[in-house]
């Protein structure tokens, strides 16, 4: 505020000494014509407009009007008859007054507006110089660490505001570049930055000084990503607009980079674990090896009792069924989210249904199967593999969630151009409301959570790997009791050979 | 009966020394490698009669010592793979194999693969044709070559005995199961991919186009037929 006053001090200061310097050119011109030329009226007041024309082009129309008046009164007093007096009431005076006050404001007024434009030019070269280094130094913002008091510090930084302050949309959090301000309304910033509201620029002048609080939002496209306020010499709008946009790119471009990074870690820990599960199986499969030919070995090459028979024989049926589950386990590693690899050929679907028993006869144990399938039922369009998986996740489904004596059943007919193949266990059937929910990756129902175990990958990898045959896999509760598992797959057709 | 002679290459010691036994109690004299590099050694300096090759192993893997020792060599090789996955028994086949196992197998099964294959070792005094020609190619199965348009090819032996077996049964249908049980034993049928990759191979030799053959023909769901030009049925 001292600063403040004692600036109006010196200009006013300023103006003065102008003033007497516009009245003492007069004076020297007074003096040349009287004493040393002898001129007449008439050149003298040319030379009186020629100076006031000097004073208001170059310093302004206060000190042009002081100017005119003196030019005036010593034309009046040297000049004009009766010479050497003042005679106010002459209508030539005020001809003269008039004349030189007009030229003193159209001067002054010109050569002023003409300044102005050479330092808002100026203002404006300096504030695109600013935008560019800030554009320079946005590009380099390290997105590894939190954006917002980079983005401030940045600006605070090219523009010399006092304090810059960021307030992300999507977390409400206001970042200031330096220490906290309390200049700055954190409710405005807010608002701003959560508020669908289009361009709204706040600009409030502090009181008694030339510093402007701006508050600003940061869109793109429409989307508000968040508020920049600013303390500071006031800014053009246009500045003010550009910083802005410059911004909300950086954020954006950031964001994406983020999201972009997410997403590869994603991808590179799915990969990861399936590494990981398919080292973790070929080391468990090793030493399963083993004992499974050592104990082939002892149990063909050697006689033995009945009751040893039964032993190994229970030996080897438990390596069997470990390296079934050690095989499925790989099978479904190696099947990453959305990325499922199929080679379709024409198969045909009971080789299909038998070879998928076959394999998990070990883990279905002595479950008695009932297999059902159409005589003149067409080859479909599929790949064995794939489809042999996705049918032993429902057969192992069928015997967790049954009890251990009952059946399973398997059917296949043909609808149309589709054959549908369905998958029936004799068990308490799925609770309605999780009919579609055993489909999600990882899910587990509600009741059996404790009591079955399993990944809850199963069924959504068999969804998948349906998905990716053009069919469609869903579940429901058979009429007589039990879950079933139906599926449809395209019955094969010439244009399917590639 | 001359005793075999089986080099057995895995890297697990375990593993090894089941089969040493088992082998030997079969009357078979068996020599073990634990990896490629000593087992190519090993048959350098020796003379077997059948190689059971490990599929996965370090340093180089069974798939590259398999294609080794076709370099040079017809000598039987049954490979053991861990994954059922069809492309894997491919990529064995493909690389020379005669026959895989898969991890974790049962002895009795592996005992019937080793006979299989030690069976059809002697298998040069066949009827049939020991040189055939058409259409710029000479096919020698005495010295199991092939020459399409004067370039010299050699055909591995499960290639050259299933060529001999169809160009002594030209222009007729024949199911897989009965070239399967020709070719690799009695105990075979149900392994139609087997035939997929040596007929296949056969083609990137002997056929101009192999996805438009003209002479190894195939019969959906059934077989393959030999179509000899100029003898149109």
């Amino acid at each position: 505020m001292h600063a403040t006053s004692r600036r109006i001090l010196r200009l006013g200061l300023r103006i003065l000494l102008r003033s007497i310097g516009g009245v003492a050119l007069v004076a020297v011109i007074t003096w040349a014509a009287f004493s040393v030329l002898h001129a007449n009226a008439l050149i003298v007041g040319f030379a009186y407009v020629l100076a006031v024309l000097i004073v208001a082009a170059r310093w302004g129309l206060t000190e042009s009007l002081v100017t005119s008046v003196a030019a005036m009164l010593f034309l009046n007093y040297f000049f004009l008859p009766p010479i050497l007096s003042l005679t106010i009431a002459d209508p030539q005076n005020w001809v003269a007054l008039f004349a030189f006050f007009v030229t003193s404001a159209t001067a002054s007024k010109l050569s002023a507006s003409v300044r102005h434009r050479a330092a808002e030019a100026q203002a404006r070269r300096v504030e695109v110089d600013q935008l560019y280094q800030l554009s320079l130094s946005l590009m380099l913002l390290d997105t590894t660490r939190e954006l917002g008091p980079q983005l401030a510090a940045a600006i605070k930084k090219h523009f010399g505001f006092d304090t810059v302050a960021f307030c992300d949309a999507a977390t409400g959090v206001i970042h200031f570049a330096g220490t906290e301000d309390p200049r700055f309304e954190k409710e405005m910033l807010r608002a701003v930055a959560t508020t669908d509201s289009s361009w709204f620029v706040s600009r409030k002048q502090l009181e008694r000084t030339t510093l402007e609080v701006v508050v600003a939002p940061i869109a793109l496209g429409g989307r508000i990503l968040g508020s920049l306020g600013a303390i500071g010499p006031p800014l053009s709008e246009s500045a003010v607009q550009a910083i802005g946009n410059l911004a909300a790119v950086t954020l954006e471009h950031a964001h994406q980079q983020i999201a972009l990074g997410r997403l590869e870690v994603a991808r590179q820990n799915e990969q990861l674990r399936s590494i990981l599960l398919d080292a973790v199986a070929h080391d468990f499969l090793t030493p399963l090896t083993s004992i499974k030919s050592a104990v082939t070995a002892v149990r063909s090459e050697y006689r033995h009792e009945a009751e040893e028979e039964d032993f190994l024989a229970v030996v080897e049926e438990e390596a069997d069924r470990l390296s079934e589950m050690i095989n499925e386990i790989t099978d479904m590693a190696r099947i990453e989210p959305g990325k499922l690899h199929i080679r379709l050929r024409e198969s045909r679907i009971e080789d299909v249904v038998r070879s998928s028993v076959d394999r998990v006869r070990t883990i279905l144990k002595h479950r008695p199967m009932e297999v059902r399938i159409e005589k003149s039922i067409s080859p479909v369009n599929t790949d064995p593999e794939m489809l042999g998986l996705a049918l032993r996740q429902l057969l192992g489904n069928a015997m967790k969630f049954s009890p251990p004596e009952s059946t399973i059943s398997i059917a296949a007919w043909q609808v149309g151009d589709a054959v549908r193949v369905i998958v029936r266990d004799r068990g308490p059937g799925i609770p309605r409301d999780e009919m579609e929910a055993i489909f999600e990756r990882f899910y587990r129902g509600k009741q059996t959570r404790e009591t079955v175990a399993g990944t809850g990958m199963g069924l959504s990898i068999a969804r998948e790997i349906i998905n990716a045959h053009h069919g469609r896999l869903w579940a429901e509760n058979a009429d007589e009791g039990g879950a079933e598992f139906a599926f449809t797959l395209p019955v094969f057709r010439e244009d399917h050979r590639s | 009966m001359t005793t075999a002679k089986i080099l057995v290459v895995d890297d697990e010691p375990q593993l090894r020394r089941v089969m040493r036994g088992a082998l030997t109690k079969q009357g078979y004299i068996v020599a073990d490698a634990r990896n490629g590099d000593s087992a190519l050694e090993m048959l350098r300096k020796d003379r077997y009669d059948l190689v059971i090759l490990d599929r996965n192993m370090p340093g180089i893997g069974g798939l590259e010592t398999c294609r080794t020792i076709r370099q040079h060599s017809d000598i039987g090789i049954i490979m053991l793979t861990i994954r059922k996955a069809e492309q894997d028994r491919i990529e064995a086949l493909d690389a020379g194999a005669d026959d895989y196992v898969t991890k974790p197998f049962s002895m009795p099964e592996l005992l019937a693969r080793i006979r299989a294959n030690l069976r059809r070792v002697p298998l040069s005094p066949r009827q049939g044709p020991s040189v055939l020609s058409f259409d710029g190619i000479v096919v020698d199965f005495s010295s199991h070559h092939i020459s399409v348009n004067g370039q010299d090819v050699r055909l591995p032996p499960k290639q050259s005995e299933v060529l001999h077996y169809l160009v002594t049964n030209p222009n007729v249908s024949i199911p897989h199961a009965r070239i399967l049980q020709a070719i690799w034993g009695p105990d075979y049928g149900d392994e139609v991919e087997y035939l997929h990759v040596v007929i296949n191979q056969l083609r990137k030799k002997i056929e101009p186009d192999p996805s438009q053959p003209r002479y190894i023909l195939t019969e959906p769901w059934f077989g393959y037929r030999f179509q000899l030009p100029g003898k149109e049925r």
